[in-house]
């Protein structure tokens, strides 16, 4: 059934990656709002506190989503030729519905990266 | 091949397919010609509308700029500038640049995808018309002097009832309330259009790229305007009705607005701009004489710009008191957004690079000065995205060269260019090349002159939004520059608009064949194009079918293809598969009526009597937008024995399909997900207003459990019965459809006054403060979809009465069933939100 909705010819199975940063960003967000809203979020630059832990599960997360996602992409790929110009059309198709989507969960990936890090040096609230 | 219009005369002389086709296709003449509702007609009403309001803010613009030329000016008075400047912003943005794109879509699109018209003509040109009539609405104001004052964000509680007493805001909130309907209604149009209205063969790997970007844009409508639309509401009932959602004495907070108002303000830039990006993605190959190079990293480029920009709106915001780290994940989406942005002008310049050489008319160059000035608006973008730099030159006039630069550079210059482009598909004619010339030199240097100086009043301190300034801060030439530069632009702009609206349809040289051997298919024929489209609708295998396919344009004009006769009398068009494009349904469309130019008029009634609360005038207008879209509706579902059709090329396709893959039920899917994204922002309000107001901690109801557990019940079954009755009608079994039908009704009614019954009891008064507000909203939101979803039962009941509901024909009812079910969801969410959520906290 998952392999379905990231079937070859999926436009979903396309923007997987962008919607696991969507996810992460969200909850990025609402978590420092809540914590910082109720006052459990205090501890300053560099000092370690819960929703930063928190927060760096919810990256590794999304991470390892996105590197699975990646790893999906880059076999269809594979499969439908890679580098290689195939002749027929359902392959040509077949790679550029991977290749796009590959290209967009290294995009989400970066943009994963970017918001995560400034968790490992910044103060939480203020 | 035709390649002058009197070749086509010709032929159809004994060509009868042919004829037909243009009879059937001809808009009608006369009175009855505001009736039409062909993308062409529609398109091209819309792209005159579109530069009608651009010019009215462009004179806005020109006004201040005199005013700001010499310091201490007393020109305009700082009311009057005030209104001034919200109303060229709101103009600018909501009735110039959203709708101008949609417009040139509307007109290409279908052409380009080798389409016959768009998959809802009636509903385009319904969208037509509530735009021009919200838009006049708005710019109306200006000549009472009554207009909004408050910037085109609207900010409360500057725009609030206590600080705008008068009718200003009403008339933006209702006004651009208004423009927010006509925009859904084409972002659907455009959506349903490219995934599924294509020429056989068009797979979503050989998409012209404007649809690709022109469908990043539908998803970023449909996403990126509930929230505002959401806001609007609140504002309006807040100054209507006194329920407090942003006045923070009784709880609310003006910060929701700017969450709400940023949501869809930043999306709203790249809403502008991504159409912007995808017109020079389709004329930069033309001229370069080379497909555009790493076709799929420019899709990768649209689509993730359209997810990232979601991710930036609190960069509006960084020196409102959010928590630092929350500013820096804005600040880091609104870096990582720069990477995209940076693909799509690299993919540009390779395929300059890949071509023989540039092609230099004008609107290359209007493309290439448009690379220059986005690029510049660009790298300024990512100064201000760093939070230090921003709290420097927070609203300094360093912002406003900022956002012109990547405005005009994103969006003006490219629809210059694309006018000045696809100009002969409407008129036969070219433009002429040394106005042209003359129109982008002027216009290209005055902005420069204009907006480049900017950057320096900013940095020396010049706030933004001042009427006047003292003259010795050492701002004045600078400003005096920036206004020469203004009115050079302007000069430029009316020899564009002369040769655009006049001098070329009477001198300009005859277009003929693919005037600028471009690659895509709505050049496929003779200039002006037809209103049907093409001859018939090909099987394409490539990007740029006029470049690599030789031979298929002449067999496209000789008919040999999908549906090369209208010889039914009726228009048609070809459904296909949505990513690889196979052939699936012929669709009969509708021929000219005046059922959306009335219904559109309605709606202008009820939003302009709103203004001044003549609330009996607006249920009369009410009535009659119900009556328009009922006469409208009736006629859908068109089911001809037998449900097939030839469609040539051999092949025989239904006529009417049921099911998920119909346009109906994805424009009906699509129009809930606009309405779940609104929904969605108002629980966001809710939780936000939670976060922030520690000292006024949302109300626990006493009572009401019992009643919210009966609307729970209710709400199940009613959408428990209506399933049955379909299920019934599957089988064929008549009265187990009207029994369902006639059933879930009053059951869903009593649900809806459990729901009333369970606020009522908690004594909770949405005056009283802003979370009282916020929970009877959730109730009002509730019944309002309940009201509408009964009168589609009512409708559907009538229908199925009169034979129009079968157990073949059923795909009203799929959508109908859709959006009661959808309703129930909503009921049920609500008593979470009243009355399980703040018992938990
Ligand atoms: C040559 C053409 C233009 C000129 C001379 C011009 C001039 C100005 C000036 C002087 C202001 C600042 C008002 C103030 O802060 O006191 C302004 C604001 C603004 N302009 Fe333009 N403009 C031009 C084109 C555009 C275009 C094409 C757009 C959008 C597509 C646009 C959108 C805006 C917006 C959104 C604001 C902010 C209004 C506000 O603060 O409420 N402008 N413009
Ligand atoms: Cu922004």
């Amino acid at each position: 059934m998952a392999m379905n909705v990231i079937d070859r010819d999926s436009l979903i199975g396309m923007v997987a990656g962008p919607l696991v940063w969507a996810v992460h960003f969200l909850v990025c967000y609402v978590v420092v709002a809540v914590a910082c809203a109720f006052g459990f979020g205090m501890a300053g630059a560099g000092e370690w506190s819960a929703v930063r832990s928190v927060l760096m599960v919810v990256s590794g997360v999304a991470l390892a989503a996105i590197a699975v996602l990646t790893l999906l992409a880059w076999r269809r790929w594979f499969q439908a030729g890679g580098f290689r110009t195939p002749k027929d059309s359902v392959q040509v198709r077949h790679q550029f519905m991977a290749l796009g989507g590959l290209l967009l969960c290294l995009l989400s990936a970066v943009a994963v990266i970017y918001v995560t890090a400034p968790l490992f040096f910044l103060p939480t609230c203020g | 091949m035709f390649r002058t219009t009197r070749e086509l005369d010709e032929a159809s002389r004994h060509d009868a397919g042919l004829r037909h086709l243009r009879e059937v296709w001809a808009p009608p003449k006369g009175l009855s010609w505001f009736k039409g509702i062909n993308n062409t007609v529609i398109g091209l009403l819309y792209v005159l509308t579109g530069l009608f309001f651009l010019v009215a803010a462009g004179i806005l613009a020109l006004m201040m700029r005199a005013q700001l030329a010499v310091p201490e000016n007393d020109l305009l008075s700082a009311e009057w500038y005030n209104q001034i400047f919200t109303m060229h912003g709101t103009t600018m943005m909501f009735l110039f640049a959203v709708p101008i794109m949609e417009a040139i879509a509307i007109f290409v699109i279908p052409q380009m995808l080798g389409a016959r018209d768009l998959p809802f003509p009636r509903i385009s040109a319904y969208g037509y018309w509530a735009y021009l009539f919200g838009g006049l609405i708005a710019l109306g104001s200006l000549f009472f002097k009554v207009a909004p004052a408050s910037g085109w964000f609207m900010y409360v509680p500057l725009s609030g009832a206590e600080y705008s007493p008068g009718l200003g805001p009403d008339f933006w909130l209702l006004g651009i309330g208004f423009i927010e309907v006509s925009a859904v209604a084409a972002a659907i149009e455009i959506i349903v259009s490219v995934l599924k209205f294509r020429s056989p063969g068009m797979s979503m790997d050989r998409l012209p790229v404007f649809a690709w970007y022109m469908l990043v844009f539908g998803f970023m409508i449909m996403i990126g305007f509930p929230p505002l639309v959401l806001g609007d509401i609140l504002l309006e009932v807040e100054r209507a009705f006194d329920w407090p959602f942003y006045d923070t004495e009784r709880g609310g907070d003006p910060l929701l607005w700017q969450h709400l108002f940023w949501l869809f303000g930043h999306p709203e830039v790249y809403i502008i701009f991504l159409p912007g990006a995808g017109l020079l993605s389709t004329i930069i190959p033309t001229f370069a004489r080379a497909p555009l190079a790493g076709y799929v990293w420019v899709v990768l480029a649209a689509v993730g710009t359209g997810f990232l920009s979601f991710g930036l709106w609190v960069h509006h915001m960084y020196t409102t008191g959010i928590p630092l780290m929350s500013l820096s994940f804005f600040s880091a989406a609104s870096l990582a957004v720069a990477i995209p942005s940076g693909i799509q002008v690299f993919a540009w310049i390779a395929t300059i690079w890949n071509g023989p050489g540039i092609v230099w008319r004008a609107p290359m160059l209007y493309a290439l000065g448009s690379i220059f000035i986005f690029v510049a608006g660009g790298l300024t973008g990512v100064m201000v995205a760093l939070v230090p730099f921003d709290f420097q030159v927070h609203d300094t006039y360093f912002v406003v060269a900022h956002f012109h630069y990547v405005l005009f550079g994103g969006a003006v210059m490219p629809v210059l260019a694309a006018l000045h482009y696809w100009v002969p598909l409407a008129t036969g004619k070219l433009m002429s090349e040394s106005l042209g010339r003359w129109s982008f030199g002027l216009i290209f240097v005055g902005f420069n002159l204009a907006f480049f100086p900017m950057h320096f009043t900013g940095l020396r301190g010049m706030p933004r939004r001042v009427y006047t300034y003292p003259a010795e801060l050492g701002w004045d030439w600078l400003n005096m520059i920036s206004t020469v530069g203004a009115f050079m632009v302007a000069a430029g702009f009316v020899i564009f608009l002369w040769d655009f609206l006049y001098w070329h349809r009477k001198h300009g040289a005859e277009a003929g064949y693919n005037p600028w051997n471009a690659g895509t298919m709505e050049w496929h024929t003779v200039t002006p194009a037809s209103n049907f489209s093409l001859r018939s609708v090909p099987v394409v295998s490539s990007t740029y079918p006029l470049w690599e396919e030789p031979g298929l344009m002449e067999r496209v004009d000789r008919g040999e293809f999908y549906l090369p006769d209208a010889s039914e009398g009726k228009r048609k068009t070809l459904r296909t598969g949505t990513v690889m494009g196979q052939p699936q349904q012929v669709l009969f469309l509708p021929h000219p009526t005046w059922t959306p130019l009335i219904a559109a008029a309605a709606t202008a009634a009820f939003f302009g009597l709103a203004i001044f609360k003549l609330w009996w005038y607006c249920a009369a207008a009410l009535v009659v937008l119900l009556v328009s879209g009922l006469v409208w509706m009736w006629n859908t579902e068109p089911r001809p024995e037998p449900n097939l059709y030839d469609a040539g090329c051999g092949e025989v396709l239904p006529v009417y399909v049921n099911g998920k893959q119909t346009h109906g039920f994805w424009a009906m899917a699509l129009l809930l997900l606009f309405d779940a994204a609104a929904f969605a922002s108002l629980v966001f309000s809710a939780l936000f207003l939670w976060t922030v107001n520690r000292d006024f901690p949302p109300p626990v109801p006493e009572g009401g459990l019992g009643w919210a557990w009966i609307t729970a019940g209710l709400m199940l079954l009613a959408s428990l019965v209506f399933r049955l009755g379909v299920l019934a009608n599957k089988r064929g079994l008549f009265p187990g459809l009207i029994a369902g039908l006639v059933v879930s009704m009053p059951v869903m009614l009593a649900g809806g006054a459990a729901l009333l019954f369970s606020l009522f009891a908690t004594e909770l008064r949405p005056t009283e403060n802003a979370f009282n507000a916020v929970y009877w909203m959730f109730a009002v939101w509730t019944g309002f979809h309940i009201v509408v979803g009964i009168v589609m039962v009512l409708f559907m009941l009538a229908r199925a009465f009169a034979g129009l509901v079968t157990a073949e024909r059923r795909q009203s009812l799929m959508n109908v069933e859709l959006f009661w079910h959808f309703t129930a969801g909503l009921a049920l969410i609500s008593l979470v939100m009243v009355h399980l959520w703040p018992r938990m906290i």
